[in-house]
């Protein structure tokens, strides 16, 4: 089994967002950890996030809630999160829960932050 | 009084013979007795109206179809119980344990916490959720051991919806795949969880529910306090529609089942709130006073933006995909010359529930019995549920009649408010016995309207001789007493040789309370949770009973009236009085019983004891 990782890429000031990468399991366990690293990111300035999924493995409940926490804080700070490139499960999961009646997700990562405003 | 470790084991017990004789027999008298009930109100209808009173009539009538409703759907709870064997413990999966606790005194807190810490469970983490924020649990939290979790800053200036949302908060910080719900008073046996864990084996089932059980009801049971009935046939009804509630205290629940729930549910509002925000965006862009050609060329602007985000809606376009559109076509409006008036600038804030700390609920806030309503939830999304019968934890009921009403109004008005928020009558999803079940709760809080009448028609003939119905006479009799004695049978069988006659007295007792609180909800007038107080509150409740004793004046006056009058000779009906007479006694017995509450004070010398975990079990 993968654990969970949780990675934000350089910041490139060329890019309308702070950059993501979960990666393994995000379920009860994990969500903590994300959450909170989507939170601090949020808090402190990036604003505008893109959550990147590719490698994730597996989500349930928990970890989807944490990734809604996640973006009402960084609508809170004025900005936004985004979600590109889920996995089949993980798109399972989102269609099951309504979330994909929510938030829009890319199929890939120029398209995600294509979508960002620019000049952020 | 309850100890652990009682020596007699129900869970064990399948469908034993005597289950088996004794569903047999309930359905047999059931069945009679819904056909006397058919027989009797079909007549009543059809013959019995007296054309000379006829608002009176319709009243009586009204409210004995509720009655025959209430008995078929007591009939129906009853109909097939299910007694479930305990399934072997499902070793190894992570619990937490909530305490849930506001003002409860620490010594009580302590109890349950010292008995959670000595759950026999691995992995565990017991956490006291302590809503007051007070400084004597979060050192006793310390002492212990144990979490001690409260409302974070994001909390400061929303809504906090009490009981419910100091459970979310605490689901949103911790991680166990189950969790045990603790009332600050119900301490649990060191057991509960080998009993309860076996049930969540079954990946379909989100929650189990244990009864509740009271180590301080006075003897005589004054206060009605005992749910036996309820944590006993009734719950076991109830499962066999799957259907089992949730009560909000000594309940193991699947954590997966109340994010799921609660995303779905997020995901419901989000969409509710973005529709709003839009109606709010086309009335502001209305109202708006100023009359010139940019003003109007915004008002035209937004006006086409709100279309096209209530077309994005019906396509089913991701609510982002709405907030963004509409957000650029505001933006666009907002630069044009001369147009000075803000916008919402997207509907981003209603998708992140900003007025709200938590967006997704994991237990249900619509409604002040948050426990129904996220049963509620669960079971409409196609969760099943199960009820253990075995009392595995032991409580605190209230200690005196004003903490007992406060108690069952908001039991009442939470129930109700289910209703009109999120119906079980309309709500997708419910199995057609599930939605009986919560109907029948429901409806069961209806009866103050049918009791007031009930209460009303022997005075009313007592004093001026108008008769609800056309003629006391045989076809009466013939009809009426086969329904009266088989219903009564029917309660008496269905109760399993539980003590059922205090409960009937505050079922019938307390009408006013159930119509306050139909009419609280109807009128919107808000509903506090109110947090049972653990402890004895002193003095005298005659006041919060002052309707029953007017009743009972009333009642007693228009006897002595109306066999005055018979002695006198200036009235004739004999059997009318009678039978008057006899309903009004029957009446004053019932209220007499929560006018003794009101004074109640305990026996010399009488004190509960709280049951220590380690002393049965301790080997």
């Amino acid at each position: 089994m993968i654990p969970f990782r949780i990675e934000v890429e350089a910041e490139d000031p060329g890019r309308a967002a702070t950059v993501v990468r979960m990666a393994g399991r995000l379920n009860a366990a994990s969500s903590p950890e994300a959450k909170a690293r989507l939170k601090g990111l949020a808090g402190g300035g990036a604003k505008h996030l893109l959550v990147d999924l590719s490698e994730l493995s597996f989500i349930d409940s928990s970890g989807l809630s944490a990734l809604v926490a996640g973006y009402k804080a960084a609508v809170e700070a004025g900005g936004n999160l985004k979600l590109a490139c889920l996995d089949p499960q993980v798109r399972e999961v989102f269609a099951l829960t309504h979330l994909d009646r929510v938030f829009e997700t890319y199929p890939d990562m120029a398209a995600a932050l294509a979508s960002f405003p620019p000049g952020n | 009084m309850a100890t652990f470790g009682s020596s007699s084991d129900p869970s064990r017990q399948i469908m034993t013979q005597s289950d088996r004789r004794r569903r047999l027999l309930f359905r047999a008298v059931a069945t009679a007795n819904l056909a006397a009930g058919l027989v009797y109100i079909a007549w009543r209808y059809a013959a019995s109206i007296n054309p000379s009173a006829l608002a009176l009539s319709l009243l009586l009538l009204a409210a004995e179809t509720y009655g025959t409703i209430d008995a078929v759907l007591y009939a129906l709870t009853m109909w097939k119980p299910r007694r479930r064997v305990a399934p072997p413990p499902l070793e190894g999966r992570s619990v937490d344990v909530f305490i849930t606790t506001y003002n409860e005194p620490e010594g009580i807190v302590r109890r349950t916490a010292e008995a959670a810490m000595a759950i026999d469970w691995s992995p565990l983490s017991v956490h006291i959720l302590d809503d007051g924020a007070r400084a004597d649990i979060r050192a006793l939290a310390e002492e212990l051991g144990c979490g001690y979790i409260t409302r974070g800053e994001e909390w400061k200036g929303r809504a906090r919806h009490a009981k419910a949302g100091n459970v979310n908060n605490a689901l949103n910080e911790t991680d166990g795949e189950f969790i045990l719900i603790l009332d600050a008073d119900q301490i649990p046996e060191p057991r509960i969880l080998s009993r309860l864990s076996g049930y969540l084996a079954d990946p379909r089932i989100a929650f189990v529910q244990s009864p509740q059980s009271f180590y301080n009801v006075p003897p005589g049971d004054p206060f009605g306090s005992d749910a036996a009935l309820f944590y006993g046939p009734i719950m076991r009804g109830k499962d066999g529609w799957n259907a089992a509630f949730f009560c909000g205290s000594n309940a193991l629940l699947r954590r997966e089942a109340l994010m799921q729930v609660g995303l779905l549910s997020y995901a419901e509002t989000a969409e509710r709130e973005v529709r709003a925000s839009l109606g709010d965006l086309r009335r502001q862009a209305r109202r708006s006073l100023r009359d010139d050609a940019a003003q109007r060329a915004w008002k035209d602007a937004v006006r086409a933006a709100v279309r096209e985000a209530r077309a994005g809606l019906r396509r089913g376009d991701p609510l982002q995909a709405v907030s963004d559109a509409l957000g650029e076509a505001l933006r666009e409006a907002s630069a044009g010359k001369g147009a000075g008036k803000p916008t919402t600038g997207g509907l981003d804030r209603d998708i992140a529930r900003s007025r709200e700390a938590v967006a997704v609920e994991g237990v249900s806030t619509i409604s002040v019995t948050e426990d129904m309503a996220t049963a509620l939830r669960l079971h409409a999304s196609g969760w099943d549920s199960a009820f253990h019968s075995e009392v595995l934890a032991h409580g605190l009921a209230p200690e005196d009649l004003g903490s007992s009403l406060a108690q069952r109004l908001r039991w009442a008005q939470g129930t109700i408010q289910v209703l009109f928020r999120d119906s079980p009558l309309s709500k997708k999803g419910l199995r057609p016995g599930q939605r009986l079940m919560y109907f029948a709760t429901i409806n069961s809080y209806f009866s103050g309207f049918a009791n007031l009448v009930f209460v009303l028609c022997p005075l009313i003939f007592l004093f001026f001789g108008i008769a609800p119905v056309r003629a006391w006479n045989l076809d009466f009799f013939l009809r009426f007493i086969p329904f009266f004695v088989l219903n009564r049978l029917m309660f008496l069988v269905a109760a399993e040789g539980l003590p059922v006659h205090r409960g009937e007295q505050y079922n019938l007792g307390l009408f006013p309370l159930w119509i306050q609180a139909v009419l609280g909800v109807v009128t919107g007038r808000e509903i506090r949770f109110t947090v049972t107080p653990k402890t004895r509150q002193s003095g005298r409740f005659l006041a919060s009973v002052k309707v029953q004793i007017g009743v009972i004046v009333l009642t007693v006056a228009a006897i002595a009236y109306a066999v005055t009058g018979l002695v006198l000779g200036t009235r004739t009906n004999l059997l009318g009085i009678a039978i008057n007479a006899f309903w009004g006694c029957y009446n004053v017995y019932q209220l007499a019983a929560i006018v003794r509450a009101a004074v109640y004070t305990p026996p010399e010398g009488w004190a509960p004891q709280a049951p220590s975990p380690g002393r049965d079990q301790g080997a």
